[in-house]
């Protein structure tokens, strides 16, 4: 039996497909449902792990998948920091005016049918205008890079798991049948 | 069937039924976005209670393999535990 094969190049494949998805501005908001794009990533680094194997190779664990999930979460954070900053820099704060927009059409809607007190909306703007403040300081982006390397490896690990169950085991490979006896 | 099973079992549901559950909370959120289908609260609810009611049954038992693995894996390849890694 080989050696299984090595984790880093499907790994950092997940980690920049997370850094892709979280990074861009009007992708990410696929985060907005449960970190999907975090754990489209995790899963994803495991089904190309999963291609490397060929049947001579031990059968992948579950502790493989553990551990590209949390590789590809760490990529992905810092990916992600420094895409965001990017942006940030060349092009300002995109992401956030583009939250602010979205956030205060609803906001809207919400006030005007009661649901919320009013002045919030004034209270959202506030906070988004001290959000747009920090986003471009070394101060805003060494936070967001700890929020990310706390929450993204433990949705990506989840990720990993969860491709893990779909791709499923690879059976090992059959023993070769046993030569003729010679008399 | 997952809400009867216990963990112990430490058996997944199968691939089908992960891609089975997956598959109405994305055409949800794709049909809103695309304008085919208005989601409600009790859509997103029926598509979330079946997705949450299947996943625990394949994260957990998983989890518990993979720790498990990397706990032993580490007891093997430490130098007092007395066992050959090569065994």
């Amino acid at each position: 039996m080989f050696e299984k094969p090595s984790k880093l190049r499907s790994a950092v494949l997940g980690g920049l497909i997370i850094g892709a998805l979280s990074g861009i501005p009007g992708l990410n908001l696929i985060n907005c449902c449960c970190c999907a794009g975090i754990i489209l990533g995790g899963a994803l680094s495991v089904y190309l792990y999963r291609q490397e194997f060929t049947s001579e190779m031990q059968p992948m664990e579950s502790s493989d998948a553990l551990i590209l999930g949390i590789i590809a979460g760490i990529v992905g954070a810092l990916m992600t920091t420094a895409l965001s900053a990017m942006i940030t820099l060349v092009l300002g704060p995109v992401e956030t005016e583009l939250m602010r927009g979205m956030m205060e059409k609803l906001t809207q809607k919400l006030e005007d049918r009661g649901s919320i007190p009013p002045g919030t909306m004034d209270n959202m703007r506030e906070q988004f205008e001290q959000a747009v403040k920090e986003a471009g300081t070394i101060d805003g982006i060494l936070r967001s890079l700890v929020y990310a390397l706390i929450l993204y490896p433990i949705f990506s690990m989840l990720g990993g798991l969860i491709g893990f169950g779909i791709y499923g085991k690879k059976k090992p490979a059959a023993p070769p049948p046993m030569p003729p006896m010679q008399q | 069937m997952p809400l009867t099973g216990t963990l112990q079992r430490r058996r997944a549901p199968k691939p089908a039924l992960l891609v089975a559950v997956i598959i109405p909370m994305v055409l949800d959120v794709v049909l809103n976005v695309a304008g085919l289908h208005s989601s409600t609260a009790l859509t997103r609810i029926a598509t979330g209670l079946l997705f949450g009611s299947v996943m625990p049954w394949c994260i957990v038992p998983y989890s518990i393999e993979a720790w498990t693995q990397l706990k032993q894996q580490k007891k093997i390849q430490s130098p007092d535990s007395g066992v050959c890694p090569h065994v």
